[in-house]
């Protein structure tokens, strides 16, 4: 063979792309998946910390010393929220998680003082009952949403998008539609729920900017009301929501996961996380609203050293999904308990079957059975170590650049590896001072 | 066990060499060492609060297309912005799968080389390649084309172009649009050029590398990707102000419907599927089938065609989809401003501002 398929594969034509294509011509249609992007793009691990090993202040410093405390939420309401570590739980719905997920998260969040974040399908009261500090979240579909759950909740968030799947509304397949999440979002159990993308009760950032107002009179403006938005047209959104009245943004990245999402929208809407959050925090510079309006950054955070960098680059907050998903056992073959091949088809570590409804350890399903394969205490446990591990590594990088706050952390810690990165996340080569971004940067 | 190879003399490389020494000419070369940026390293920017998506489902997003309205008095009407191209290597049953294919998902073929009665018959609508040659409008008259292609030879003459233009509008076909087939190596003046002579419509090739079966072949290596062709190619119709009037079409590199969107977005109003029909087909069963000498033998059973038509409608759906998501009743409404991209080759490639930027 002289032509290598090596060839074939440079233009495109990689044998996951033969497979795709096969499968929509026997279905006819397009393909739907759950977890996250596939495509290879610039991300958190392209950039990297440039520690300070001699430091001109002569003091030790040490991790236990750096505070990892987040106040969120000073611009407008009464009580701002205050977690312990700037990494929370962010939204993901009873309905597209079990109930033992949900509680599991909440517990876990709850151990070591951080949020959780309710999601598009209306409050769980265990959720509420051990979360420490819960968002309550206000969809486009309206699932569940009531006045009286909402001022139980410590802020309001708005969803505007999610960046999985950018301005397409959620999914919910029929097989994980059971009888409870039915009743939860009165609509017919087993049929497959498609929400909408656009909002009943605001349409446009002016009636955002009247239904964010409703928000505050129903929750006595005691809470902070943060925005979601997708990365996509960052600057003009993020612009926007802060004149609507938002109390804090959250930007979500193109690497965010889901529990559906149709896959075209997933690989090929929005843009990465890097340029999300460096675009948010310069357009609320461009606003003298930096710091008065808080950011949050959420989109394939995996670690703490992902979540000092998000910080780094102009945020005051991350949320993880995926993450702590994973941390409930998400991808892990339980010896004994799950046959991941049997069950979905694929090995442990490759499952991106969360709408299918048939997640063989319990996280994304209905099923009282495959449910029962999640202990919830022992996942709370895992979900805390999880967020530990990373408010520790905050702490260690942070301490390692001489700082003894992890909200000090700022762009000029940061270096590039790539150009793509150097370019999106606005900071230097490695080695090269900046100069790059001054030789690359086009007239376009 | 690993081996590890040089870069450049890769064991492919060597085993070319080798047969070249034999007396055996085997095409290499020209091939680009590193990936060549494809539709993936483009993405969509999709409605947040400034501009607002449609409802999947409830609210009608159009995918109808119309090609070659400039001058033909019955342009060729698609219900989708997708069609399927037949080369004349293939053989016949596959060309009528593909025919059939097209029928069925109320798009067209475009068939090259000779065309045999149940072709025509199954293709419901039919778009005609001939070169551009002496004698060549004779070989359309007989066979009721929806739509004419001209494609062109190295060393096609303008003068030649021209007088076959000038004289199958003569013999009657001037009802149906004329394309040109542009191969997309000096993109500017390919457009211009067919521009000139009176084209309807002009079919973009773009650099591939891996369908090569004939010496000529390797000037498909010579030629721009199609990222950076679409958008030079809309560039020269605005400045000849026959934008929106001559029809642009992408017939290189699509492979779903995300790639056909950008592909619209960049500024063509319409994709050809070549390999991606093939694929769906059954015909080829993995990447390195493409990319070797010669063709698959394998059987294609009549009625296959649906297959083709299944994923014209999925990759339909698609475009659809992406275009409710940035607020688009019509996929034709999908333009430049709504593409951000992730790699600087891409960015610099397409003009299309880099993410962050």
């Amino acid at each position: 063979m002289i032509v290598s398929d090596e060839v074939s594969r440079r233009e495109g034509w990689t044998n996951e792309v033969f497979q795709d294509l096969q499968v929509k011509a026997d279905l006819g249609r397009y393909r739907i998946r759950g977890f996250s992007t596939f495509q290879r793009i610039a991300h958190f691990d392209d950039i990297i910390f440039i520690p300070r090993y001699i430091s001109g202040k002569g003091v030790e410093l040490r991790p236990a010393d750096v505070s990892t405390e987040t106040v969120l939420g000073t611009r407008y309401a009464r009580n701002a929220i205050s977690i312990s570590t700037p990494v929370y739980i962010t939204g993901m719905s009873y309905g597209a998680l079990s109930r033992s997920a949900k509680t599991a998260l909440a517990k876990g969040a709850a151990k070591v003082g951080t949020a959780t974040c309710t999601g598009d399908g209306g409050m769980l009261t265990e959720e509420r009952k051990y979360s420490t500090t819960m968002i309550y979240q206000v969809n486009a579909s309206r699932y569940g949403v009531t006045p009286q759950d909402m001022i139980s909740g410590d802020a309001v968030e708005v969803v505007v998008g999610q960046g999985a799947k950018p301005a397409t509304g959620g999914l919910l397949m029929g097989q994980k539609v059971s009888a409870i999440i039915a009743k939860k979002r009165e609509l017919p159990p087993g049929i497959d729920q498609r929400s909408p993308t656009r909002h009943p009760d605001w349409l446009g950032p002016d009636d955002l900017g009247i239904f964010i107002e409703m928000l505050r009179e129903v929750t006595d403006w005691r809470v902070p009301v943060q925005v979601k938005i997708p990365a996509c047209r960052v600057k003009d959104d993020v612009k926007l929501a802060a004149k609507a009245g938002a109390d804090g943004i959250v930007i979500d990245g193109m690497q965010a996961g889901t529990g559906a999402s149709s896959e075209v929208v997933l690989d090929h809407s929005g843009i990465p996380t890097l340029p999300g959050i460096v675009l948010a925090r310069e357009a609320l510079e461009e606003l003298g609203l930096l710091k008065k309006v808080y950011l949050v950054a959420s989109g394939g955070i995996r670690n703490g050293i992902d979540a000092a960098k998000a910080i780094a680059l102009g945020a005051d907050a991350v949320a993880i999904g995926q993450a702590a998903i994973i941390a409930l056992n998400c991808n892990r073959e339980l010896p004994g308990i799950t046959d991941f091949v049997r069950e979905v088809g694929v090995p442990a570590g490759y499952c991106t079957k969360c709408h299918t409804g048939k997640c063989p350890v319990g996280i994304t399903t209905q099923d009282p059975r495959l449910e029962k394969r999640l202990a919830i205490d022992e996942a709370a446990v895992r979900v805390a170590s999880l967020l530990s591990s990373m408010t520790l590594e905050m702490k260690l990088i942070t301490c390692a650049l001489g700082k003894r706050n992890v909200h000090d952390l700022t762009v000029d810690d940061l270096s590039a590896l790539n150009v793509e990165a150097s370019m999106m996340a606005k900071v230097p080569m490695v080695g090269n001072g900046g100069t790059l971004l001054k030789s690359a940067g086009r007239g376009k | 066990m690993i081996y590890p190879h040089s870069q450049i003399w890769t064991p492919q490389t060597i085993a070319d060499i080798h047969s070249r020494a034999q007396g055996q000419y085997r095409l290499s070369g020209f091939r680009p060492l590193r990936d060549l940026p494809t539709f993936d390293e483009l993405v969509f920017l999709a409605s947040g609060l400034t501009r607002f998506p449609l409802e999947g489902y409830k609210e009608k997003c159009k995918t109808e297309t119309t090609l070659g309205f400039r001058t033909a008095s019955t342009p060729l009407v698609l219900e989708t912005p997708i069609y399927v191209g037949a080369s004349s290597a293939l053989e016949n049953r596959v060309r009528l799968e593909l025919a059939r294919g097209s029928s069925l998902a109320n798009s067209a073929i475009s068939l090259e080389g000779k065309v045999n009665r149940d072709e025509r018959k199954l293709a419901r609508r039919m778009i005609y390649e001939v070169p551009v040659r002496k004698g060549a409008s004779r070989l359309v008259s007989s066979l009721k084309a929806d739509a004419i292609q001209l494609n062109l030879e190295l060393g096609t003459t303008l003068d030649a172009l021209h007088s076959l233009i000038r004289d199958l509008r003569r013999r009657g076909a001037v009802k149906v649009p004329i394309f040109v087939s542009c191969p997309g190596a000096r993109v500017e003046d390919e457009v211009k050029a067919a521009v000139g002579v009176g084209a309807d419509g002009l079919v973009l090739q773009g650099l591939k590398t891996s369908t090569i079966t004939r010496p000529e072949g390797l000037l498909d290596y010579c030629r721009v990707p199609i990222i950076a062709g679409i958008p030079r190619a809309r560039e020269a119709l605005r400045e000849r102000r026959v934008l929106g009037e001559v029809s642009l079409i992408s017939a290189t590199g699509t492979r779903n419907g995300a790639d056909a969107s950008k592909a619209l977005a960049l500024g063509a109003d319409a994709v050809r599927i070549d390999e991606a029909a093939l694929i769906a087909l059954g015909y080829y069963n993995s990447s390195n089938e493409i990319a070797e000498e010669g063709r698959p033998n394998r059987k294609i059973e009549p009625g296959t065609g649906i297959r083709v038509a299944k994923f014209i409608n999925s990759m339909t759906m698609e475009i659809a989809l992406l275009a409710r998501s940035l607020g688009k009743g019509d996929v034709h409404s999908l333009e430049y401003e709504d593409l951000s991209a992730l790699t600087l080759e891409a960015s610099l490639m397409s003009g299309v501002r880099l993410a962050g930027e």
